[in-house]
């Protein structure tokens, strides 16, 4: 690594693992490790977008075009690759040596000779292999190690002898020199064991570890169940009587295979070979006793919050319940941390034995699948845990099914399928046990939603405050965050502006206190922002809430999970159109349909309503119309009737209006103000003033408590007129005064788009640039094209990058989207 | 392959009675110099799981033959 880096090469290593036999993550972590070393590889295919399959040729050329681009050699390095067992992605390296040489060099430390083509590799002289033969000590090596470190004399037939039958084998060499230290019979214990056929490792060993004291052996064996330790880990698990840290201090001394893994010696691990046999002896000595050290392991990991660890012990320990505990209850906080995937492939990897317990690793898996929108799998996997529930007993039976339900009823919602959510979600609650706050919290959120999807519920508001105290007591922000935006969206959907904003400041409140104390943002916090963009908009504070919509989208995409990304899209498209920008809000939306057409129904209806707004505050009666008779569901009478004013259709529309109006004004929701404010406008433009002022003045009433501005502010010159009218005749002046202040503001000229909220505008040759990231011209392609050099362009991108707060291309792409800037 | 033929695995290497619990279901005979792994694999997969534990201990391995059936 030394002479590469001399060299001036660039390089990664990567330690593999078992997790890396999917393609998706073994190629994010091939990039991120190249990333590391100071190699950008800039791939638009990674990661696939939600929904997206991964398209492994195309990240493959980006990342063959990367290295051409790079002026430097590479050396990669893969650390266990016998470990990779999965066909695409030797196929990905086949076709990486084919492509990439001469700059790529390739290192494989391995146990198995890998499946790729190394016979045509040598045959053109481009391998090297390092074998057993030049690896192994050689009898010189041996002597000049024992000489060192066995602190015994041996003779040179000693040394050949011990060489000989550990094969050069340094681990076994080294096992040999500390069971030698101290012996006054080191020749008689040479022979015995060159002497012996028993394992090697075995043998040795078991010296070994004869010479320990009784509470480190007691250590060993115990803390031999870990993959990783560290002094409290280990306190927790091994009862010796003795501190860990100490104990850890004198192995590490006493060269006994514990290898530390950082600079602080916070975290060890054994040598693999050294932990499976204390894992043997351990069952020998103590049958049974390592399930109880798992648990122990389990529990101490999840109190960190180290989820996927304590998964893995839970598996081992062979408690699937626990396991599936473990999933459900975390499964916000396994989706933003990104960590579903490995905990999958691991639960897949669980021996056919426990397989027995096949459903519980079939819901926690449901769980991870619905929330990261795979509602099919999901639903798949539910069905076969169902079948295999009658093994379970009775009890532990309901759980199951209360779990299955609380799954179902979560998919049902996203669907759009209200009444079924709703049923679910009360068929699933009394089955699950009290002690499951998280699971009972998510599951009452879900009902809570469901009630108030279509329509404003106040019943939703008391499922959801029951929602909150359960997520309170579960005490985890994943599930807080989801609760207590859903109660925020019930307050807006029953038009209780200011209960909702209060609720989403607190929200967000909680989101930054975590924030400083984890170092890292809560995804979750991205609902609340999306609920307080709404509410800005509507309010009016077109800016606020085009910032705060952002900030939201952001968030979300950190996490992945799909209702909040499309609600935080929404959004962002309702600000635009408030601005009078209707282009980005429709570029926007453009993204939030595709999207939606992937998820459910429920949603492509959400994106219909979204666009038909924009197409209404924009005047574009054409598109509006059209996007009225395309919209795949009906259509809210607030939103019908718009479009009918629009046309100077107006009786139809007071006619429509007069239907709707009753039964809006009854109970309390959004729709009431919105009728109100179209049918006075209705009037006005028959020149009805009467009728026009009697209508203003009860939607105005009902208005001003909670601040509704932007139903008035939408409807443009003509109900600014209105209002004066209404101003003159003393009706609400307070309010109308507001919201003439309002139509006054948007009347002065702005300087820059109202969407521009770029701290430094990029320069004219930037945004020429920037047009050309948005296509499949490598840099200096770029740089023929504009008659520059390679190194201005990369100037020029480095800049672009910076004033938009990015990192790679696709990047770029997708904010300079959000903005308006890409022609 | 014919379903659930029984195998018979050689490593030079001595194995004591603590790993037939590593091996399950496979079971193990010592010799002087080496050991029998012997067990029914229902498959490839099953097979090549014994295979790649004796890869991954170091254990020396000398041959794999299938029973003949009496």
């Amino acid at each position: 690594m030394q002479s590469a880096r001399k060299k001036g090469a660039a390089f990664g290593w990567l330690s593999l693992d078992d997790a890396d036999n999917d393609p998706g993550r073994f190629l994010e972590y091939l990039v991120g490790c190249l990333e590391e070393g100071g190699t950008i590889i800039d791939t638009a295919a990674l990661p696939p977008g939600q929904g997206e399959q991964l398209q492994v040729e195309n990240v493959l050329a980006d990342f063959i075009r990367g290295l051409m681009d790079l002026k430097r050699e590479l050396i990669l390095i893969l650390d266990d690759y016998h470990l990779i067992q999965n066909q695409e992605v030797h196929a990905a390296l086949d076709y990486l040596l084919e492509h990439a040489a001469p700059r790529l060099h390739l290192m494989l430390l391995t146990r198995s000779d890998p499946p790729l083509q190394l016979a045509r590799l040598r045959v053109r002289g481009q391998l090297v292999e390092l074998r057993m033969e030049q690896l192994r000590f050689s009898a010189q090596e041996a002597g000049a190690f024992l000489k060192k470190s066995a602190g015994v004399l041996l003779t040179e037939a000693d040394i050949a002898a011990l060489n000989a039958r550990t094969e050069g084998w340094i681990a076994g060499l080294q096992m040999a020199a500390i069971s030698l230290r101290g012996r006054n019979d080191a020749s008689a214990f040479i022979s015995a064991f060159a002497g012996s056929h028993r394992f090697v490792f075995d043998y040795l060993l078991e010296q070994v570890l004869n010479r320990q004291a009784p509470e480190v052996r007691e250590f060993l064996l115990q803390t031999s169940v870990l993959e990783r330790l560290s002094a409290p880990l280990c306190d927790a698990v091994a009862v010796t009587g003795r501190p860990a840290r100490g104990l850890l201090d004198s192995i590490e001394r006493a060269n006994l295979f514990l290898v530390p893994l950082d600079d602080e010696r916070t975290w060890y691990r054994y040598h693999h070979l050294f932990a499976d046999l204390l894992r043997l002896m351990l069952e020998q000595s103590h049958p049974g006793l390592s399930t109880e050290l798992h648990l122990r392991a389990c529990r101490w990991y999840e109190a960190q919050g180290m989820l996927p660890e304590a998964l893995h012990h839970a598996l081992v320990a062979g408690d699937m319940a626990l396991a599936a505990h473990l999933v459900s209850a975390n499964v916000l906080a396994l989706v933003e941390h990104a960590e579903l995937a490995p905990i999958l492939l691991r639960m897949d990897a669980t021996p056919r034995e426990q397989r027995a317990s096949l459903p519980w690793l079939g819901v926690a898996h449901a769980w991870a699948l619905a929330y990261t929108g795979q509602m099919e799998r999901a639903e798949a996997a539910l069905s076969l845990a169902e079948k295999q529930s009658n093994k379970l007993a009775d009890d532990e039976c309901s759980r199951l099914m209360g779990h299955i339900n609380a799954v179902r009823a979560y998919i049902a919602w996203v669907h759009g399928s209200q009444q079924e959510a709703v049923e679910l979600a009360m068929e699933a609650a009394p089955l699950l046990p009290l002690e499951e706050y998280a699971v009972r919290a998510l599951n009452l959120t879900t009902l809570g939603n469901a009630l108030t999807q279509y329509s404003a519920d106040p019943g939703a508001v008391n499922v959801l405050e029951q929602a909150t105290a359960l997520a309170r007591q579960a005490g985890q922000s994943h599930v807080f965050m989801p609760a207590v935006t859903a109660l925020a969206y019930a307050y807006l959907m029953l038009g209780e502006f200011h209960k909702a904003h209060a609720i989403c400041l607190e929200a967000i409140d909680v989101a930054e206190v975590y924030q400083q104390r984890n170092g890292q943002p809560l995804p979750a916090a991205a609902s609340a922002y999306a609920i307080l963009s709404n509410i800005l908009g509507e309010w009016s504070e077109t800016e606020n809430s085009i910032q705060v919509a952002r900030k939201g989208l952001a968030l979300s995409e950190l996490w992945g999970q799909t209702d909040t990304t499309m609600l935080n899209l929404f959004s962002l498209a309702n600000g635009p159109s408030l601005a009078h920008d209707a282009e980005s809000a429709r570029t926007v939306l453009q993204r939030a349909r595709k999207m939606a057409q992937k998820v459910s129904p429920w949603f492509v209806m959400l994106v219909d309503q979204t666009e038909l707004r924009v197409s209404l505050d924009a005047n574009d009666i054409l598109q509006a119309t059209k996007t009225a008779q395309e919209a795949s569901a009906a259509l809210p009478a607030s939103l019908e009737a718009r479009l009918l004013v629009k046309k100077n259709r107006f009786d139809e529309a007071l006619a429509l209006l007069g239907r709707a109006l009753p039964d809006a004004l009854n109970s309390p929701s959004l729709e009431a103000v919105r009728l109100g404010v179209i049918q006075a406008l209705a009037f006005f433009l028959k020149r009805d003033e009467t009728r026009a002022l009697s209508a203003l003045r009860q939607t105005l009433e009902l208005a001003e408590p909670e601040n509704r501005v932007a139903p008035f502010v939408r409807e443009g010159a003509a109900m600014e007129k209105l209002l004066r009218l209404a101003l003159a005749k003393s009706i609400s002046p307070g309010f109308v005064r507001r919201l003439l202040a309002v139509f006054e503001a948007g009347r002065k000229p702005r300087t820059a788009p109202a969407v521009e909220t770029l701290i430094e505008p990029l320069s004219e040759r930037e945004l020429e640039v920037l047009q050309h990231l948005n296509g499949s011209l490598s840099t200096p392609e770029i740089a023929d094209l504009l008659i520059v050099s390679a190194n201005t362009v990369r100037t020029h991108i480095k800049s672009i990058y910076g004033k938009l707060d990015v990192h790679g291309r696709s990047g770029a792409v997708r904010r300079a989207r959000e903005l308006g800037l890409l022609v | 392959m014919p379903e659930e033929t029984v195998y018979e695995i050689r490593v030079r290497d001595v194995l004591d009675e603590k790993w037939s619990t590593y091996f399950a279901p496979f079971t193990l005979t010592a010799a002087d110099d080496e050991t029998l792994l012997t067990g029914v694999a229902h498959d490839q997969a099953e097979l090549f799981g014994v295979l790649l534990k004796i890869r991954d201990l170091g254990l020396r391995l000398v041959s794999v033959n299938p029973v003949p059936r009496q």
